[in-house]
């Protein structure tokens, strides 16, 4: 063992030594267990009532016991035809020796410009740009921020420059300390670094657009270097950058430690987003703020005035934030989350004055007993030319890790599932795009490739069974929908019989003795045309105009619903 | 085609075999004692911070009581419950990661520094070795604390992280390589 190892092992036993864990965790996890049990019951038992054999009511009882919620298909692949997404390669970075962070996705002039950091093993950070302008090529543009400067929390593209946030670090015993700048760049090949704060121990946050080309940052000065509790939030603006005017009035207090949400320009007013703690109606003893969500407004470098969204004795709880807001020319929609437990939610308005909430992905039913610590939240939000909305965030509490999306085309009023969604949404040339930066895989660009299914009502959701029978790589046959069931690593899909091509019925490849000419992973072929598809329905050989089409799948708690009244053409 | 089973059959063979696998709170109990501490412990060198480990730990076991489906076999009972505890810490690290880009960079700075208990800890050697571990990159960091401080083996380390023994030994190695060079610059003796 080497002298590594055994540190390791010292050091963890040393450590292991001072836990105690108190039997009390031990009773609020089955507290929490048996709860959950009950309420799968219910769930299940209320699905099986519109059964009516008393052999398939027995087995409700007995799949009760499976535990539905544990089933990784957080949301379908519905929208998997919509998405097209192509994994971002640059081999000299994503050699998996540190953690890739994708931070921010930028349309610029004519390109598309995706920043992101390589935390490496040893803890350094290095700051990257890639750019493309056809979203499969990429270029590695930029590397790295001028010395003593680290990226806080994104970059505007501003006319001919792209401006980053920069907290200025000089360490040094005669330093400074920590300032609060802009860098910027016009070639993407070099940085020139601005100053704004003086000295102090100022923490760069946000950076957001303002009227008329201007750049708006938004940043912390702590008292202590070490945390941002106590700190004051700052707002400057500047049309030249180079001369900064602070923005006075009242700013959001506290959101993860401190800091706005977003900064937005819209329609000529600056809009700041956030979480409003409110103090003055303290429920008592436990000492703490009701968090509400709300937003600040500015306009001609007026002071920042607050309006909450909602009611100041709704939505809240831990969680509360409003995290981004958009306009798509006919009302303000903003997105976020609060509530205990947490919803994911958009507010409307007509004007940024009077609000609307509206729930993106809630479960009120479920509400009085869900006690998971995770929350549901929807974290961006952008609006295409045509004034369709698109968001992006978490659905289902616990569920997986990767981000869902929403669809509104009635400006925030009601919302529908699109599936999985890209982490990170823009609109470029006209279209949406998006990047998924999750630690675990390549960073991966995503572009809305088809139309726009519509929702389905409950009535046309057809119930084909639970999810978690269904294994991976498995195919279902259902000659009455005319439709194959399978599942993916990732996703449930409903393929459509129907070849693309002339309409023939598409056969499972195994059944049909076609020795060697079909290609390696076809599971479907047309028999009538020799077209061969993979198991999630890509297109893999063979005279055929597209991939297999679809039907609208939803996995809700735990089954398997198909809308079989429409099929989805794949693009 | 026929031979595709309509899948109400497939779920009966399916939950036929798990009509006996009704998790007693007994053997429940006698798991939270044998590891409770041990997970909250290497859960807040992941995390660096004792009230998320102690939050995920309930959770964990909250999940185990909920899904006797896990428990088709017993030995991995106790894979299947240190799985399911780092993959909620590492699914709740993506997600503030998510949430709080606003404030990464922040954080980052801020949060570099673990909220452990430092004063309560033996020697100033293991706090600054655990420290150490919480800053490294998230999927070492996961190897290290599944490997060295819950005492997993190799492959039950990848069976949980869900990655092949090759990865997880390819990720230990450059932790330890990493390690290494952090702790001499810290401490040149």
């Amino acid at each position: 063992m080497s002298d590594i190892e055994t540190l390791l092992r010292e050091s963890f036993a040393i450590h292991h030594d001072t836990v105690t864990v108190d039997d009390d965790l031990f009773d609020r996890a089955i507290t929490r267990g048996v709860r959950r049990a009950r309420r799968r019951q219910l769930a299940i038992g209320g699905a099986a009532a519109t059964l009516v054999v008393a052999l398939v009511a027995s087995l409700a009882i007995i799949v009760s016991m499976r535990d539905t919620d544990e089933s990784n298909l957080a949301v379908s692949d519905a929208s998997a035809p919509w998405w097209s997404a192509i994994k971002m390669t640059d081999p000299a970075i994503f050699s998996g020796d540190g953690d890739t962070f994708i931070t921010q996705v930028t349309p610029w002039q004519d390109q598309l410009v995706v920043l992101g950091e390589i935390q490496s093993s040893s803890g350094s950070s290095s700051a990257y740009a890639w750019t493309t302008d056809d979203g499969v090529n990429w270029e590695r543009r930029l590397q790295d921020l001028p010395a003593g400067c680290s990226f806080s929390n994104g970059v505007v593209a501003l006319d001919d420059r792209l401006v980053a946030t920069c907290t200025i670090h000089d360490t040094s015993p005669d330093g400074v300390g920590a300032r609060i700048g802009v860098a910027t760049t016009s070639d993407l090949e070099s940085w020139t670094l601005m100053p704004i704060s003086e000295s102090g121990q100022w923490f760069g946050s946000l950076i957001g657009d303002g009227p008329d080309g201007a750049a708006v940052v938004q940043a912390l000065e702590a008292d202590d270097p070490n945390t941002t509790r106590g700190s004051t939030m700052r707002i400057w603006s500047s049309g030249d950058l180079a001369t900064w005017t602070s923005i006075e009035g009242e700013m959001p207090t506290t959101m993860v430690d401190g800091s706005a949400a977003s900064i937005r320009e819209l329609d000529g007013h600056i809009v700041v987003t956030g979480v409003f703690n409110d103090w003055t109606e303290q429920a008592g003893a436990d000492q703490t703020a009701r968090m509400l969500p709300a937003i600040w407004v500015s306009t001609d470098g007026s002071p920042f005035v607050r309006t909450l969204l909602g009611s100041s004795d709704g939505s809240t709880g831990p969680s509360t934030a409003v995290l981004d807001i958009v306009s798509n020319g006919s009302a303000y929609v903003a997105v976020g989350t609060a509530g205990e437990p947490p919803d994911a939610l958009a507010w409307t308005s007509p004007d940024l004055v009077d609000w609307s909430t509206v729930t993106v992905a809630g479960d009120s039913e479920l509400s009085s007993d869900v006690d998971d610590p995770t929350s549901r939240s929807v974290w961006d939000v952008v609006a295409l030319p045509d004034g369709t909305l698109l968001a992006a965030g978490d659905g289902h509490p616990g569920g997986g890790s990767i981000a869902e999306g929403w669809l509104s085309d009635d400006g925030g009023s009601s919302w529908r599932t699109v599936g999985v969604s890209p982490d990170l949404l823009a609109v470029w040339n006209g279209r949406a795009v998006g990047m998924t930066s999750d630690f675990d895989t390549q960073p991966t660009f995503w572009s809305w490739a088809g139309g726009i299914p519509a929702g389905s009502s409950d009535d046309a959701m057809v119930d084909l069974g639970a999810a978690d029978d269904l294994e991976v790589g498995e195919v279902r046959w259902y000659a009455e929908h005319l439709l194959y069931l399978v599942r993916t690593d990732s996703a449930v899909l409903a393929l459509s019989q129907k070849s693309p091509q002339q309409g023939c019925r598409i056969a499972l490849a195994t059944d049909l003795d076609l020795g060697d000419i079909v290609p390696d992973g076809a599971v479907f072929t047309d028999p009538c045309h020799g077209a061969s598809f993979a198991l999630d329905g890509t297109h893999l050989g063979g005279p055929s105009p597209r991939d297999m089409d679809r039907f609208r799948v939803e996995v809700r708690s735990g089954r398997i619903t198909v809308d079989t009244t429409r099929v989805l053409t794949a693009p | 085609m026929d031979a595709l089973a309509p899948p109400d059959v497939v779920a009966v063979n399916g939950a036929v075999a798990m009509r006996d696998l009704v998790l007693t709170p007994g053997l429940l109990g006698d798991l939270f004692t044998e590891h409770s501490r041990r997970l909250v412990g290497a859960l807040t060198v992941y995390t660096g911070d004792l009230g998320d480990a102690e939050d995920l730990v309930q959770e964990a076991f909250a999940r185990v009581h909920s899904s006797p489906r896990q428990l088709r076999d017993p030995d991995r009972i106790v894979s299947y419950l240190y799985s399911v505890a780092f993959n909620l810490a590492r699914t709740r690290w993506r997600r503030q990661r998510s949430l709080g880009r606003a404030v990464r960079r922040l954080g980052r700075s801020v949060e570099a520094q673990p909220d452990l208990a430092v004063t309560s800890l033996q020697t100033a050697v293991a706090a600054t070795t655990t420290a150490a571990v919480t800053a490294l990159p998230e999927r070492q960091r996961a190897c290290v604390v599944m490997h060295y401080y819950t005492e997993l083996s190799v492959a039950d380390t990848a069976t949980a992280l869900g990655i092949s023994t090759n990865s997880v030994k390819t990720h230990l190695r450059r932790a330890l390589a990493s390690l290494r060079t952090t702790l001499a610059d810290e401490d040149p003796s």
